[in-house]
């Protein structure tokens, strides 16, 4: 089939239950109340002209092309500001309107350049095809006239050029910016002719403007005027496939719009149910790096690391790590082995993989990249609730009235997502707006932005989130604000009696606390108040939750809260993880952690063992393996010498370089499956080249258990989707795998999993996608959990006792570093750092406050030393109000910042996830870079190096 | 750290967060954790601490942990990791 774009049916879809029917040309129709007369003609396929409607934003009634004539009623109404009514009569052809219509057509094409032919968006343009439709044949007012041809072209925006010659002034820019995105970077200057688009001050470019490059507005613009520097460049897609976004855990779902293998843009999909048609710039416009020069697409060996790599067969690569494996575990022992999952690949990739360690390499030392994000989740979610996995699906977040975030930075992080909860914080569509509590040290975006303000944000001391949750939760009690009808019906009285007697004993107090947290005790007090009382509480966090020394102990208070207050069950409430990685939910899920096959079952539960040893044929092992930090230390001892790892690069998102450096130094054979020569692969052996998410068929899981297909659109360059090369090492160790393709590994997985029993790839395309549990109780999904009960039966109270952090402040020391993430990069950069995203974040920089910048004599811009008890490195220097005195923040985007070189080894007590979130730091003035950073550089440039052989034949 | 400076820290870590509980059901709930957890290796190096005597630093909880772990784990994979 020939390209077209996704049907637009010009105003967005009523949502309201009762239906309302009318004649539109003579043919019957019955649409839900509030419906356009617009969309009503267009579900019957009668696609009225139009202009400044598309369904993505409100309509606004500026252009007058879609005038229709409805029975009964005098002159010519706009149809897409006209809601349908019982028994209307409607004509949408009619010699007058088709008049009107071209008077319309003529006024705009006069003042439009007439390069149709060498247009961009030529077969594309919506002002082309609508001037077809009226059958416009000649302009009365020439094109002599005031125009606006010839105005220069704004092409500082990396992915998309703005060509105001060819503006038309319909708004829906200006609209998609405000309603769908909102952040509200576009205004229409002027009015009537002299209207003219903007990206803030005159002086702004997109570039320097508050734009986020989302690409709303480029998608809503009907003309060239917004067009992607792809589509200029390429041409006109040919064909769409459908597929989901490889970044964060929202899981956008895209329509990828290519020319022959050639991608030209990412659409999002609008059918997409986590992203209802929106997406963010990493999703929609960093997808270059799947062709990027660095990109390995052979596989190479080297004898030891400070070797050329030899680029060889992909038989002498996998022989060799077969026989590589097998030597060192008949020299070291069965469990010296071990192999990482990661959380950017399919949930097939993830499955093979701890099937590799568990049925191959018989032991369970399988970890995943999710031990250094959410582990704790699982967790502590698990403990409280009986689920592993967050509550509600996204759209529940319209239905919030409280919206509560703790250590999350959605804006930055969760874009899509962030824009669908900001859209319920300015309460469109006549609901009040939601009201909003943040909790976190750094003033995130969301704390103030355009038409949102946070009722209260406690900016609390890094490391005390369990002492903010236990004061709530103390005045809650103490001040009658708890469910308790709730809770009698859903938890166990006993335990929850226990829990309140704890959080009520005055050691809770704000007050008390306050010298700990330094949050006002008025201000927490208020918020928890808000929260109890305010209707339905939502409570969303991230990574300032888990990766802290008592990660557990806060997603347990957090579940704890949620429970007293009634707040789990139903749309509008619960508890939601946003996962980092797009997979995280997946990986955990696929039974990647070394104590739980997938589903979340226990090794040392011998009814699930049984049902993999008859599947596999093979005993699986009862003991739990090793966690990536304690494979490590193993590998210090000598004790562990080899391990696969696969799309995961652990020396630069792991904690404590050093100690990681050491432990991979310490190994034999490393074997790197991955796309690019990644730090981690500088101590590796063996480099297998891997494939991107455009290259494989498979399923991801979002952070609301959401299913979802990822097609192939492309042939991978190396030669083999990343299963595949699983597969081959697998059969190169004799394991006789025969899978053709992952739907017969997602098979095996709803086999031997309860949870996945009714998934298959069939029913995943017929329905979209599905979230988990799919079953017999549930066999279309379930996108709102533990609606009649609780999964472990009854909901459990978990006493979370404050335990400060051992990383402390001292004169050596005195400040705290906390780190995080910024849009347009993803975890540690491998991907959008080689895009043009580099536009805006060339650099990792440190946050600091300007009392603090001030005592060291520091200024913006200025290049500081960093410096922790592990390690120090050097960046430049940010002075902001962002941070409170006494804390500094950056990111860990860049290699040559290497942030974790700084990082501790303090972890969380209950899943070893690291604590990234709490070192204690000191900070002076720098002259360059450290030792540290200038050796490893070094080290880097040597273990690139590919030996150059000449080319046989 | 080293690795059994590191187990002896987690131990005791676990320890502090189960605080609250009085010290046999403190232990048990270490115990516990220690055994769906940790791998064999790790078990076993932490039971030999305390059976060397020189478990002194880990806290009064923990050490009553690891002695409940040391009973429970199963004995073919603590005593050898095989
Ligand atoms: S790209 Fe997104 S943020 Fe930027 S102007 Fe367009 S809609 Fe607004
Ligand atoms: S830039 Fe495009 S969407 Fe915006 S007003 Fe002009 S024509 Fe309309
Ligand atoms: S990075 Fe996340 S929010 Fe952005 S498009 Fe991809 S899934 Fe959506
Ligand atoms: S499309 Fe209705 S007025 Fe423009």
């Amino acid at each position: 089939m020939t390209y077209q774009p996704q049907k637009d049916f010009g105003t967005p879809a009523s949502n309201a239950s009762d239906t309302v029917s009318l004649s539109i040309d003579g043919r019957e129709i019955s649409v839900p109340a509030g419906t356009s007369v617009m969309r009503a003609a267009a579900e019957l396929d009668n696609n009225i002209p139009k202009l400044c409607a598309t369904d993505n934003v409100k309509s606004f009634g500026s252009c007058r092309l879609c005038l229709i004539e409805i029975e009964g009623r005098k002159g010519t109404p706009a149809s897409c500001t006209t809601p349908v009514e019982d028994g209307m009569v409607v004509k949408t052809q009619t010699p007058h309107l088709q008049k009107l219509r071209k008077g319309v057509m003529e006024l705009y094409i006069s003042d439009h350049p007439l390069d149709c032919l060498t247009c961009s968006a030529n077969n594309d343009c919506e002002l082309q095809d609508q001037a077809a439709n009226v059958g416009l044949r000649d302009l009365r007012y020439g094109y002599e006239g005031a125009n606006h041809l010839g105005e220069a072209t704004d092409t500082s925006n990396p992915y998309f050029d703005f060509d105001p010659s060819k503006c038309i002034a319909c708004s829906r820019c200006v609209r998609a910016c405000d309603e769908v995105q909102g952040t509200f970077a576009l205004t229409m200057d002027g009015r009537g002719f002299a209207s003219k688009i903007s990206a803030g001050l005159p002086t702004d470019d997109f570039l320097s403007s508050e734009c986020v490059s989302c690409g709303a507005c480029v998608e809503a613009c009907p003309t060239a005027t917004l067009q992607e520097k792809a589509v200029t460049e390429i041409g006109k897609p040919d064909r769409t496939e459908i597929t989901t976004c490889a970044y964060c855990g929202v899981g956008c779902t895209f329509r990828a719009e290519m020319r022959g293998e050639q991608l030209v843009r990412m659409v999002p999909w609008k059918d997409g149910k986590a992203n209802r048609g929106h997406s963010c710039v990493k999703g929609r416009f960093a997808w270059g790096y799947a062709n990027h020069q660095d990109r390995i697409t052979k596989p190479m060996i080297r004898e030891s690391i400070d070797q050329p790599w030899r680029e060889v067969s992909w038989d002498e690569a996998l022989g060799h790590a077969a026989s590589e494996i097998k030597r060192i575990q008949k020299k070291y022992g069965r469990l010296s082995v071990g192999g990482i999952t990661s959380s950017r690949c399919t949930n097939e990739e993830t499955f093979l993989v701890q099937k590799l360690v568990r049925a191959g390499f018989g032991n369970n030392n399988v970890d995943t990249c999710a031990r250094v994000c959410h582990s704790p989740t699982g967790y502590g979610l698990n403990t409280t609730f009986g689920t592993s996995a967050g509550t509600q699906d996204f759209d529940s977040v319209e239905e919030s009235d409280v919206i509560l975030v703790i250590g999350a930075n959605p804006t930055d992080a969760h874009p899509v997502f962030a824009s669908r909860m900001k859209k319920r914080l300015r309460g469109i569509d006549g609901k009040p707006p939601a009201k909003l509590i943040v909790i976190d040290p750094r003033r995130i975006d969301l704390v103030k932005s355009p038409h949102i303000e946070a009722s209260h944000h406690l900016p609390l001391q890094p490391g005390t989130n369990v002492a903010v949750l236990t004061a709530m939760a103390h005045v809650i009690v103490t001040e009658g604000l708890a469910d308790e009808a709730f809770i009698r019906e859903r938890c166990d009285w006993d335990e929850y009696a226990e829990w309140a007697a704890f959080v009520a004993d005055d050691r809770h107090a704000p007050e008390t606390l306050e010298p700990v947290t330094r949050v006002p005790s008025e201000e927490l007090r208020a918020a928890a108040r808000l929260f109890a009382t305010g209707g339905n509480g939502a409570i969303y966090y991230g990574l300032g939750v888990t990766e802290h020394s008592q990660g557990s102990s806060t997603v347990m208070a957090i579940a704890n809260l949620a429970m007293a207050t009634g707040n789990i069950g139903r749309p509008g409430v619960g508890v939601n993880p946003l996962r980092g990685q797009n997979n995280v939910q997946g990986a955990c899920d696929m039974g990647s952690f070394p104590h739980e096959l997938s589903g979340y079952r226990h090794v040392s539960d011998a009814t699930t063992r049984a049902l993999f040893e008859d599947d596999w044929g093979v005993p699986i092992d009862s003991e739990p393996g090793l966690r990536i930090p304690n494979m490590l230390d193993a590998a210090v001892d000598g004790e562990f010498k080899a391990l696969y790892v696969q799309g995961e690069d652990i020396l630069q998102s792991d904690p404590n370089t050093k100690h990681v450096s050491a432990g991979l130094a310490a190994m034999e054979c490393v074997i790197v499956h991955d796309l690019f020569l990644n730090e981690t692969a500088n101590y590796a052996h063996i480099f297998l080249p891997g494939s991107t998410f455009l290259e494989k068929n498979g399923t991801f899981t979002n952070a609301e258990r959401r299913i979802q297909l990822v097609n192939k659109v492309m042939t991978p360059v190396n030669g083999m989707e990343d299963w595949e090369v699983t597969q081959a090492l697998a059969n190169a160790m004799g394991l006789g795998w025969r899978y053709s393709h992952p739907s017969e590994i997602m098979d095996e997985i709803a086999r031997l999993t309860p949870t996945f029993a009714g998934v298959n790839f069939a029913r995943l395309k017929e329905a979209g996608s599905l979230q988990w549990p799919v079953n017999e109780a549930a066999p279309d999904g379930s996108p709102i959990m533990h609606v009649d009960g609780f999964v472990r039966g009854k909901g459990q109270f978990v006493v979370t006792d404050y335990v400060p952090t051992d990383e402390k402040t001292g004169p050596r020391f005195p400040l705290l570093l906390t780190t995080g993430r910024i849009l347009s990069h993803y975890n540690v950069g491998a991907q959008t750092r080689r895009t043009e995203n580099t536009s805006w974040h060339p650099e990792d920089l440190l946050e600091m406050h300007p009392t603090d910048a001030e005592n060291r004599g520091l200024k913006d811009g200025d290049w500081t030393r960093l410096s922790s008890r592990s390690g120090e490195t050097t960046l430049r220097l940010t002075v902001t109000e962002r941070v409170a005195p006494g804390v500094v923040y950056t990111t860990f985007h860049h290699p040559a910042t290497q942030a974790n070189v700084v990082t501790t080894d303090f972890s969380d007590w209950a899943t070893n996830c690291p604590e990234y979130k709490v070192t204690a730091v000191q900070v002076a003035a720098s002259n360059g870079p450290t030792d540290w950073q200038e050796e490893y550089e070094e080290l880097s440039e040597q273990a690139r190096r590919i030996e150059t052989v000449e080319a046989a034949e | 750290m080293n690795t059994l400076d590191h187990l002896v820290y987690m131990a005791n870590q676990i320890a502090r967060n189960f605080g609250t509980r009085d010290r046999d059901a403190a232990a048990e709930a270490v115990a516990g954790h220690i055994l769906r957890y940790w791998d064999p290796r790790m078990k076993r190096r932490i039971i030999a601490y305390v059976a060397d005597g020189a478990g002194s630093d880990l806290s009064d909880v923990a050490a009553l942990a690891v002695s409940m772990v040391a009973e429970k784990a199963q004995p073919d994979h603590a005593a050898t990791g095989a």
